[in-house]
Parts: structure tokens; C-alpha cells; sequence
């Protein structure tokens, strides 16, 4: 077996890829990496990467060539590369390309099938068959302008992805310009990121842009991408978000960003139904039925207006009926929004076919390299039950004893301590339990949004905070989606739901806003408890995403401590 | 003796082996002798006693110049005749010989039972019988070594260069030791269950194959899973512990301390035992090039020859003619066993499939362990944040396995993963590892350390565990006035030695000898000793397989000798016939009549009969008992009555028992009278083992032969 110690790529059996971050030439590798391969897990020394169909589709689509991924592993692997590696490798990539989606003369679309056993494969199959109106002769088929979407789904059943360069509609027309100076007095202009991710999904207006996704960490500024995409696109846009609060967000940004008036930025939500040349809504609004079995009432805003681009904003999260109407408006430009294209549901290949190919990435550590989003500390304070209720806990169900190490008293005390430790830093205190948040809210004379807060209220509570009259807020995880609270730098987590993987990623979103402070992200859990059980579930993830994992510990006599050295401590601590 | 690797590279200087010639020829007979003489010195009468023929011939075949003529005078059917013997081991059934002769060079057996013959005449190829063939072809060993240098560049493998590319899906890639200590490390953490046959049950099988077969590679996973299993059992180091496949986890540390040649021999010495001729083939293999193929074709072909060598040389000196049911010798090289070990790689050229040393190979045949070259300085595991334990394929192999005791073992691969969770650090405290020992190895033997929240919630899930311990090791006691003395050599020799309180120390159990001589080498007389404080002193632990294995390994016993030849007086000269001609009723010119002596005394009787059974040579077997017709074996025995001979046969009951009770399977009898009786033939015998007359049916004697007076 070849062995080279010095080189970062182990490229396994199954397919992943495990990358040395301390190698010399790690960075050269994982720009190579990050154009055929899905990151799947980023801890502190090595990271693993997936190299799938899909990961080569999307590496197919931006010109990528076998020889060029396979030069690339050879150059930088430590051992062999295991033969089947390559020979999947050459098998998924040489499928992308092989069918193609072609404007046709009239109201058909051409579907033109580049080899000859494949095409007889295609031909076979009912599902895809149903989907033409017929075949012009061996390889080409007809396809009714109707059946753009669900023809590429089918295809990507049968494992050929469609490179559709079919086109699109030019949409309503609408000068969108980018400001120099936002309306808030800021300079302003695409940084060199966004705007390689604009021109390249783009991609000057060709038929071979103008789809697909853009993966951004959260805080690297998605929604100014879309407005850079919007700028070129010159047409009206119709926003998906996934709450009213990104909702309101979304058009702030807009009218603070670019030369568009008020009068041209619509919300439509549950509040407010304005279609305007820009209208930004939600999934939630999209996906409402009158009755259980009913028709979704507000689908009918993709064809109010000649929507130009259609913007997905965390498309990992976009629901099944938005796929399904998504099918039938593919003659749109569709650009995807996204800290990660994996989804809970495993419905990346819809992702794929609908709305488009990974256009553009860049890794978070080179973005938090630049300072570009904030470089987040976690840290997990683990403090025992008073005495009191140890023997509650131990009588207790297994759902009480998550609640009750949840509700630990003695977390008022340490969540006491963190304040002060960051008294001038802005602080979020999230929780689960109500009884819990208000009882914070009380001690600690800080406001609290929950569920039950008016939308007015909320955002009255959230503009204090972003200009400082409030430096601490508690909030349930109503907070956990699209807030943008720029100046949030630390968060302390009290009480959290079962392990959520999601939910955590949410949290930590709140504070990697790019800020001049650090941001800090703590937890306090009861030790030796179920809850202490589900937060190293929470851990993994936070450590599999790379971020620094610090244990600290709390007792009455001696407070907040390091379980050992722990190093960057602030200077308070 | 090893043919192709003849201590004499060139030909002999003149002189040469002249003593062991000179021993040979006087061990000939005085009518050998002659035929010697008449042969190569020009029948010069003026030498007529045998010391002086001995003599003379011993000068002539010790001199280079005239041994070359006397080969130059051969053609290149003999040569070639001569090159398949030596390649043999001297010693080759006659048919057998004659077939591989046929196969390797083309022309008929006949062609080539003539062209024995005609060595047999220029007195360098002898016979065991006189039949003809003979059952075996001989060479003597002198003559052996004496011609072998002529045909140096033949008898070895020949290295080609070129447009050969390494074959992908005949080779695994997967590295060999750290392979075997993933397996190991599997079996101690999932045990799977076997039946009464020790076979795995399917299920638990299809687990463990899938689980490892991102490493083995999917289609030949099956494979090599078989050849992990059987060189670890071969070791000893899994058991079948009633029902389930596991470790033997002593023995499995035991391995993982021992000194690396040790280790190696003790792979050496599993291979052998698994195929005799393994080291023979890796130091064939070993002489090409490092760069150069050898043409599997060629391999197989030298191979067999050697192979089927030590076959017929065991059966020629233990007179064992029977040869068993075909299949049962595989004269095939085992290229997959190696290849599955990493030692060979195999590619393939316009001209058919090449085989090589691996870099592995040949590390190992340099005494580095099976694997070992994998093994690069400065590889180490990492800690992930997360609890991810990656531990990369070129590790050593003892922190691997040590990794695999503290972490649930997840993925296998070219890095493999593990999962540190609150069971698997309980376990290794069960298993003996100690708390600061446990931390200290995860933060020290890893390229990063150990995270801190790794190593607090280790910590956490410690517990109070190991308050307590149990500890293994030799305590050493030393008077206090030669407390610093003792000390300062165990320093200078960088022993471990651990202060347990004043002179008493613990070290290393597996020091203990090294400490002893060390003490003795400065003057100490330390008792060998150990003060037991068993409730009752056992009376010796078995020692493990290892152990036994190791100890077979250091003392060169138990490895199987892959020599062929063996001594001189396994075959004495006064054993071997001269070559009789092809056929019985070849007439023989004078000249052939005058070389054919017969060394032995009966065999001349013997001839005529035996000729009579072989005038076709494929129906005597290899030179064995015979197999033939009913008709034949009638025909054989109607000839034994009318000389009154006995005869040896292999017989068995209709429930295919042996009847005979021998341990060769033979009964010896003497016959009587051919009978028919409704059809079946059969005939009355004197049987001497139970000393009584027999009906014996002709169609049941599966092998029949004359028997030696």
C-alpha cells in the first residue's frame, strides 16, 4: 500500500473523505475538496467529507472533468485510492451531461438523451415516458413546457441528472441597484465572496445559470448575495423566508441596501398580503390550508405576478408542497439560500432538480479566518442539583428528570455569574421552560419574548437591543429562526429541547453576526443527569460543526471554574 | 538441498567438490564403476580396481572444462530432461517426470522417456526400479550440485521490465498488520458466535464482512476475512471460548510486546505450515529486481517442479509408493495466500500475468513483521472534540489495538474510527487500564492531545472508578545498602522500574530476564526464582499457543524444512538401477547393453515381468503402487504365480474399509490361482498378515505392485 504521511487526504472505502487540518497543505486540499465533495462533519483536527452523486452533479455542472478530481485525489491522498472510489467517481460524473434539457420550437421542450444505451433505458421507463409528449426520434423526446420539473425528477430516479439549459423567462422587468452607502449610514459594497457567488450563479444570463444554490455559513450574508443576484437579474422577485420575523428582516435589508422604494417591497404574511414587483413571504403562508385536506389557500402568489427570480432562503428547510409548486414554475430563475445542503428529510435531490446545482460554497473557517463572520466559543458549565432535589430527580420519570435537571435552581446563580463575567457584552438568554425565562426575566430585570409576544412587541424589544438600550434579553425558541441581531454576542442556554441538532445550529446562529467582540455561546447543564446526556449529543454536533468545546464547572464555594486549563477564558473570567 | 539456489553461483574452479565425488564414486559399485569408466575415461583397462576408477572419475566430473564437454556432447532435450530434475530436487516420479516434460516442452512421453533413457546410459540419471519408466528418476545429489552451476541462469527466475501495470482487482491494497489488529480489535469488542463446527453463524458473518469491507475491498471481502481467521487462530491469538469467536487477550499483548523479529518468524513459521515451500517462494522472488516482474507462467513451472520434488523425495525415502487420489498435492504456488498478506503483487503485461515482491515482501523477507512496512515514524491517532478517535493505517500496531481496548471501534478503513463513550471507558477500566494511565495515553499518544471536554466528561464518567486496582507486575526486592547500585543499572538500562516503597520496586513481568542477566553481568547473584504468594503454587500454567509458538520459532524447530534433497544416505547408490530401456522388446544395441547394470540383485528377475505391465508408462501412476484394469491386474498376477512371487495389493471391503490393517494400506500375498465364479473374478491367496488363504475379487484391488523379496 502507498503511503505518503505527509499528505491530508485519506480517501476511505465508503467514499468519505477525511482531511488532516494540521497538514501543511490542508488548505490546497480542501479548496480541491469543496468542489466535488459535501463537508459532512468539521471537528477540530480532521474533516470528513462525502463525495456522492449529487456532490459530482453539482461539480459536473460547474465544468468539472474526471481527470481533474482524480489528478487532485492523487496528489494530495496518503494511501491508495481505493479502485472503486474512482471507478464511482467516473460512472456519476460521466452521467451528468448525458441528458440534457433543450428549448424547443413551439410549446415543447427537448429532452435530447447523448447515449445510445441510456437512451434505450430512458425509453423503457414508464415514469419518464409519461412525462413526454413523445419521441421525435431515438434520443430525443418531447416534453411539454408543464412537465420541465417532474420529467428531472423522474430522471434523477433512475440516476441521470438533467442538465437543463432550457432557459427561462425574462420576468417583469425592475431596475434593482445596489447602494454605495446604506440608508443607515454604512459603506457598503459585495464582498469579494458574494460576488464571486453572484457572477457565478449568474453566470451572465445564460441558460446554464440562473438556477441553483449558494451555500453560505450563517452571518456571511446570504441575503446580500440575493440582492447581488437581484441587481443582475433586473427583474421582479417574489422571497421565500421561513417566519415573519426573516420576513421583515428581508425587507429591511432590501430598502436599506438597494435604491428600491418602500412602495416596490411587499410583505405577504399572515399579517399583511401586499404583491409587489419584490414580495417577500413565507413557507408557513405557502403551505396553508383552509381545511386539513384542503387546497393550500396562497399558492397562487408564484403566478401573480411575472416573477423573474424566485429566492429560497434556507432551502434546507423548504417544505414539500413548495417542491411540488416549484416543479411547475421551472421556466424561473431559482436561486437557493442555505448554511447547508444537507436536509433532515434526505430530500437533497430535490433540491438538486428543482432549484438547482450547488453554484457556489466557501468553508466558514476561511470566512471566520477573514473575520468575516464571528469566531464562536462554546462552553458547557456543569453544576450538580442542590441536594434538595436529588432525591426528587432520582424518584422522578424519565421526561421529570429531564425537566427537573433542566429547571436546576442553582442555574440562576451561574447564569448571575456569566452576566457578570459579560457585563458589557449583549447577551441572549434562550430557554425552553416558560416558569424558567420569566423567572430570569424577573431576577435579572431583562425582557422576555415568547410565543405569546406580539410581532409589534417583538420588534419594539429587538430594535432596543440592536441599539443598545437593552443589554440582555431572555427568549424562548420562538428567537431560534432569523433574527438578525447583530450585536448579540453571547448567548447562555438554560434549558434546550432534546438534543436538537437543529435547534443548536439555530442558537449559535443568533451570535455569528460579524462583530468586533468574540461571540460566546454557553450552556448550563445539570451533571450526571439526563439532561447532561442530551447536551453531549449537542456537543458532538457543536464539535462535528468545529467549534471549540470548553467544559467549565460550578459550585457554590468556588463558582464558574475550568475543569482544567481551559484556554481563552476572557479576560473577566 | 534447493536447486536453483545452489550455494555455487558459478562453476566449480578446478578441484572443487572433488572429496564428495570422490565419496560418491566409491560408494558405486565395482559394475557402476566400469560402466564409468568404459563411459568416460575411454574404458582405459589400466584401471582396474575401484579406488583407482573412483579416483579418475572424481578428477574428470571435478573438472570444469571436461564436465562442460561432457554436457556440450548433450542436446537440448537433455539439457532440458536434466534442468526439470535438478529443478526437483534430483528426485521426480518417472511418469510424473515424463508428463511435465511433455507439458512444459511439448513432444511425446515416448519422445521423452528416450531422452531419460539416454542420461540414464551417460550414467547421470538413475532409476528406482526397472521398469521403464522407473518409479522414480534419480539424480544423485553430487551430480547434482556439480552440473547445477552449468545451468545457473536457468534454474533461476528471470526478471522482465516493461509495460506492466499493476492488476487492481487480483491485488489487496489493504494494510496487512494494521488489518489484523482491526480484526482483532472487532472480535474483543462484538464476539460473534459460532457453531459447533467453530463456523460463524451467517448473519454475524455478513456483519463483520460488511463491516470490514471498505478496508478488504467488497468483492473479495470473503477472502481475506478467511485468511485473518486462520493465520490468528494459527497464532493463537483468537480462541473459540465455547461458542463464541474471541481474542485471546494475553496472548494478543504478548504478540503485540514481542521483539519485531520475533513476531516475524512467528508469521514465517505460520506460513510454512500452511505451505512448506512459502520461504523457498519468497526467495526466488526475492532475487528479481526491484523493479522487475517475474512471468507467473515460469513461477508456476519452477514451482511445481520443486514442489512435486519434496513430494517424491518424501515418498522415495520413506518408500511410501502410494500415491494418493489426484487433487490431493496442489503443485500451484499460493499467490493468493501471499497476495492476501501484502508479500506479492500482481500485474499484467501484453504477455500474460507477472508476479512480484511487494515492498511489503520484502521488507519482510528483510525480517521486518507482516505489515510492518506500513508503519511510518511520527503516525499518531487523533482525539476529536467530538470523541472521535481516528486512528490512521500506519500507526503502530500496539496503540492501535490499545485505541481499540478504550473506544468503541465504528468505521474500519484506511483510518479507522472510534467512538470514546461512557461504556467503552468503563470497559477499559474493567480490563485493567488505570485511570491517570487511560488519560495519559489518549492525551500523549495522540498528535493533538486530548481535548478538554473530552477529558472532562472522561473524567466525569470515570466516576470513582479505580479507587481501588489490582496490579500485575514483578516486584523486586533489594537489600538497602544496594539499593542505589541496582538502581543505577536499571537506569542506565532504561528499565521501568516503579518505587513501591523502600527497596522494593515493581517492573515489567516481561523484563525479567533481561533484568536477571543485567544483575548477574554486574556481579549480582539474584535467586531466578519468583516468590509466588498463590494460595497454592500451580505447577506450571499451560503456556499459550503463542508462548509455544514463539517458543518453536526461536529454536528453529517446528518450521518445516523446505530442503529437498536431505542426506546422501536417503538414497544410497546401492539402491539405484541403471535406466532400462524404453520398451521390453526394444532390442538393445551392445552398447546400450554393456551400460545397463544391474545394481541390485533381483532385479533382473523382476524386469521382464515388470516391463511386461509398462508398455504403456501412463499406466503405472507416478512411479507408484499400480492402478490397473481388472484385466491387467490379472494379467499381473497370473505372471506373479507362474514366477512365484508375492505381490503387495490394496484392497478394501465393499464398505470401503481397509481390510488390510497396515499402515501403508498394503496387504502382501501370495497368489494362488485365478478363479471366476458367476462372473467375478477373483483369486486365491495366501494372505501372511492374517496367515490364511483369501478369496480376494480381482475388480475390488485398487492398487497392486510386486512385492521386494
Amino acid at each position: 500500500m502507498r503511503f505518503n504521511p505527509t499528505n491530508p487526504l485519506i480517501i476511505q472505502g465508503d467514499g468519505s473523505v477525511l482531511v488532516e487540518v494540521h497538514s501543511p497543505r490542508y488548505s490546497e486540499a480542501r479548496d480541491l475538496l469543496a468542489r466535488f465533495a459535501e463537508l459532512e462533519k468539521s471537528p477540530e483536527h480532521i474533516h470528513t467529507y462525502r463525495i456522492t452523486p449529487l456532490s459530482l452533479w453539482n461539480a459536473a455542472s460547474a465544468g468539472m472533468k474526471f481527470a481533474e478530481i482524480r489528478a487532485g485525489l492523487e496528489e494530495y491522498t496518503k494511501y491508495d485510492i481505493p479502485y472503486h472510489v474512482l471507478v464511482n467517481i467516473e460512472e456519476s460524473l460521466g452521467r451528468f451531461g448525458r441528458v440534457v434539457l433543450l428549448p424547443g420550437p413551439s410549446d415543447h421542450l427537448l429532452l435530447e438523451v447523448h447515449d445510445r444505451h441510456s437512451a434505450r433505458e430512458i425509453a423503457l421507463n414508464k415514469g419518464v415516458i409519461a412525462q413526454t409528449a413523445g419521441a421525435v426520434r431515438e434520443g430525443l423526446f418531447r416534453v411539454p413546457l408543464g412537465n420541465r420539473g417532474t420529467i428531472k425528477q423522474a430522471l434523477l430516479k433512475m440516476g441521470y441528472p438533467v442538465d437543463d439549459r432550457a432557459g427561462f423567462v425574462k420576468g417583469a422587468p425592475l431596475e434593482v441597484r445596489l447602494r454605495d452607502r446604506s440608508v443607515s449610514g454604512r459603506p457598503f459594497a459585495l464582498r469579494h465572496y458574494q460576488r464571486e457567488a453572484v457572477t457565478t450563479f449568474h453566470r451572465s444570463g445564460g441558460a446554464e445559470g440562473g438556477h441553483g444554490v449558494v451555500v453560505l455559513p450563517c452571518g456571511a450574508g446570504k441575503t446580500i448575495v440575493a440582492m447581488g443576484v437581484m441587481a443582475e437579474c433586473r427583474t421582479q422577485t417574489l422571497i421565500l423566508a421561513t417566519g415573519i420575523s426573516a420576513v421583515r428582516q428581508w425587507i429591511r435589508e432590501v430598502l436599506d441596501k438597494t435604491w428600491l422604494t418602500p412602495e416596490d417591497v411587499g410583505e405577504y404574511t399572515g399579517e399583511e398580503k401586499q404583491v409587489r414587483p419584490v414580495t417577500v413571504t413565507t413557507y408557513q403562508i405557502l403551505t396553508h390550508r383552509g381545511e386539513r385536506d384542503g387546497d393550500f389557500t396562497h399558492l397562487g402568489l408564484f403566478t401573480a405576478a411575472d416573477w423573474g427570480l424566485i429566492v429560497y432562503d434556507e432551502v434546507h428547510l423548504l417544505p414539500a408542497p413548495v417542491f411540488r409548486i416549484t416543479a411547475d414554475i421551472q421556466a424561473r430563475r431559482r436561486l437557493g439560500l442555505t448554511a447547508t445542503l444537507v436536509r433532515e428529510d434526505g430530500r437533497e435531490g430535490d433540491v438538486f432538480t428543482l432549484i438547482g446545482p450547488k453554484r457556489y460554497d466557501v468553508p466558514w473557517k476561511e470566512l471566520e479566518g477573514k473575520g468575516f463572520i464571528a469566531e464562536a466559543r462554546c462552553h458547557e458549565v456543569r453544576i450538580d442539583l442542590p441536594p434538595a432535589d436529588r432525591m426528587i430527580y432520582a424518584a422522578a420519570d424519565e421526561r421529570a428528570k429531564y425537566r427537573i435537571s433542566a429547571e436546576n435552581p442553582w442555574k440562576m446563580r451561574v447564569v448571575a455569574e456569566l452576566l457578570k463575567r459579560h457585563a458589557e457584552d449583549r447577551v441572549l438568554i434562550i430557554g425552553m421552560y416558560l416558569d424558567q425565562l420569566q423567572e430570569i426575566a424577573r431576577r435579572f430585570k431583562a425582557p422576555l419574548i415568547t410565543g405569546k409576544t406580539p410581532n409589534a412587541e417583538r420588534e419594539v424589544l429587538f430594535d432596543a437591543f440592536r441599539r443598545g438600550e437593552i443589554k440582555v434579553l431572555a427568549v424562548s425558541k420562538v428567537a431560534n429562526f432569523s433574527i438578525d441581531l447583530p450585536d448579540a454576542n453571547v448567548a447562555i442556554q438554560v434549558s434546550g429541547t432534546f438534543g436538537s441538532r437543529q435547534e443548536e445550529a439555530q442558537r449559535l446562529g443568533r451570535i455569528l453576526r460579524p462583530k468586533e467582540a468574540d461571540a460566546w455561546f454557553y450552556s448550563v447543564v445539570t451533571r450526571d443527569s439526563r439532561e447532561q446526556h442530551f447536551a453531549h449529543n449537542r456537543q458532538l454536533f457543536l464539535t462535528e460543526q468545529g467549534y471549540s468545546y470548553y467544559i467549565e464547572e460550578w459550585d457554590e464555594d468556588r463558582g464558574i471554574r475550568p475543569v482544567t486549563a481551559s484556554p481563552g477564558l476572557p479576560a473577566s473570567a | 538441498m534447493d536447486p536453483t539456489n545452489s550455494s555455487s553461483s558459478r562453476p566449480p574452479a578446478e578441484g572443487e567438490l572433488t572429496d564428495p565425488l570422490r565419496q560418491y564414486f566409491r560408494s558405486c559399485p565395482l559394475e557402476l564403476l566400469v560402466a564409468y569408466r568404459n563411459r568416460y575415461l575411454g574404458g582405459d583397462t589400466s584401471l582396474d580396481g575401484g579406488e583407482a576408477i573412483a579416483e579418475a572419475m572424481a578428477q574428470a566430473f571435478g573438472h570444469r572444462k571436461r564436465l562442460r564437454t561432457i554436457l556440450e556432447e548433450l542436446d537440448k532435450a537433455h539439457h532440458l530432461a536434466l534442468i526439470a530434475l535438478i529443478q526437483s530436487g534430483g528426485v521426480a516420479g518417472g511418469t510424473w517426470l515424463l508428463q511435465e516434460l511433455c507439458l512444459a516442452h511439448g513432444r511425446t512421453e515416448d519422445a521423452w522417456l528416450h531422452t531419460m533413457h539416454d542420461l540414464g546410459r551417460a550414467l547421470l540419471v538413475f532409476g528406482n526400479s526397472r521398469q521403464a519408466p522407473p518409479l522414480f528418476y534419480v539424480m544423485p545429489r553430487v551430480l547434482s550440485d556439480q552440473i547445477s552451476p552449468f545451468y545457473r541462469k536457468r534454474l533461476q527466475l528471470p526478471g522482465v521490465q516493461g509495460e506492466i501495470r499493476l492488476s487492481k482487482d487480483t491485488n489487496y491494497r489493504h494494510p496487512v498488520g494494521f488489518s489484523l489488529v482491526s480484526f482483532l480489535a472487532y472480535l474483543e469488542q462484538k464476539p460473534v458466535r459460532v457453531t459447533q463446527k467453530a463456523e460463524i453463524f451467517k448473519k454475524s458473518l455478513e456483519e463483520m464482512i460488511g463491516f470490514f469491507s471498505h478496508l478488504w475491498g467488497a468483492s473479495e471481502a470473503q477472502k481475506v476475512f478467511d485468511w485473518h481467521r486462520a493465520l490468528l487462530e494459527d497464532l493463537g491469538l483468537l480462541v473459540v471460548d465455547d461458542t463464541v469467536l474471541t481474542t485471546d487477550r494475553a496472548a494478543v499483548q504478548d504478540w503485540l510486546a514481542l521483539e519485531p523479529a520475533v513476531r516475524r518468524d512467528l508469521y514465517l513459521d505460520a506460513f510454512i505450515r500452511h505451505e512448506p515451500l512459502i520461504e523457498w517462494l519468497l526467495n526466488r522472488l526475492a532475487e528479481i529486481g526491484q523493479d522487475e516482474w517475474v512471468p507467473i507462467k515460469l513461477l508456476n513451472l519452477m514451482y511445481r517442479r520443486c514442489y512435486m520434488g519434496s513430494v517424491f523425495h518424501k515418498r522415495f525415502v520413506r518408500k511410501t509408493y502410494y500415491l494418493p487420489p489426484s487433487g490431493f498435492y496442489n503443485p500451484n504456488p499460493p499467490m493468493e495466500y501471499l497476495q492476501l498478506a501484502g508479500l506479492v503483487e500482481r500485474g499484467l503485461g501484453a504477455e500474460g500475468s507477472y508476479v512480484r515482491l511487494s515492498e511489503s515482501g520484502r521488507s519482510f523477507l528483510k525480517g521486518a513483521p507482516l505489515g510492518e512496512a506500513e508503519i511510518a515514524e511520527g503516525v499518531r491517532f487523533y482525539v476529536q472534540p467530538n470523541f472521535e478517535v481516528m486512528v490512521p493505517a500506519g500507526m503502530r500496531l500496539d496503540s492501535v489495538y490499545k485505541v481499540g481496548q478504550i473506544a468503541e471501534m465504528t468505521a474500519v478503513d484506511r483510518m479507522n474510527t472510534y467512538t470514546i463513550t461512557r461504556d467503552s471507558v468503563r470497559d477499559a477500566l474493567d480490563r485493567g487500564w488505570r485511570r491517570d494511565e487511560l488519560l495519559e495515553f489518549l492525551g500523549k499518544a495522540s498528535a493533538a492531545g486530548l481535548p478538554q471536554n473530552v477529558r472532562s466528561t472522561v473524567e466525569d464518567w470515570m466516576g470513582d472508578h479505580g479507587e481501588v486496582e489490582f496490579h500485575d507486575a514483578l516486584v523486586i526486592t533489594i537489600r538497602s545498602d544496594r539499593e542505589d547500585d541496582v538502581m543505577d543499572l536499571l537506569r542506565k538500562r532504561r528499565s521501568t522500574a516503579i518505587r513501591l516503597g523502600p527497596g522494593v520496586y515493581a517492573i515489567p513481568r516481561e523484563d525479567r530476564d533481561a533484568v536477571l542477566r543485567a544483575l548477574r553481568g554486574k556481579g549480582f547473584e539474584p535467586s531466578p526464582w519468583v516468590h509466588r504468594y498463590d494460595r497454592e503454587a500451580p505447577a506450571g500454567e499451560a503456556p499459550t499457543r503463542l508462548q509455544e509458538l514463539a517458543a518453536r520459532a526461536a529454536a528453529g524447530t517446528g518450521r518445516a524444512q523446505p530442503e529437498l534433497g536431505g542426506d546422501e544416505m536417503e538414497y544410497p547408490v546401492r539402491q539405484l538401477v541403471v535406466l532400462q530401456p524404453p520398451s521390453a522388446e526394444t532390442t538393445a544395441p551392445e552398447e546400450q547393453q554393456q551400460g545397463t547394470v544391474a545394481v541390485n540383485g533381483d532385479g533382473r528377475a523382476i524386469a521382464s515381468m515388470v516391463n511386461d505391465m509398462c508398455r504403456k508408462p501412463g499406466a503405472a501412476g507416478s512411479g507408484d503402487l499400480l492402478k490397473m484394469s481388472p484385466g491387467k491386474t490379472a494379467d499381473l498376477l497370473r505372471a506373479a504365480i507362474s514366477r512365484g512371487h508375492d505381490v503387495e495389493i490394496l484392497y478394501r471391503t465393499p464398505a470401503e474399509e481397509s481390510v488390510t490393517g497396515s499402515t501403508t494400506g498394503l496387504l502382501r500375498v501370495t497368489p494362488k490361482v485365478l478363479r471366476e465364479h458367476q462372473g467375478v473374478a477373483f483369486v486365491d491367496a495366501f494372505d501372511h498378515k492374517r496367515h490364511q488363504e483369501n478369496q480376494f475379487i480381482i475388480k475390488k484391488i485398487q492398487g497392486i505392485r510386486l512385492a521386494r523379496e
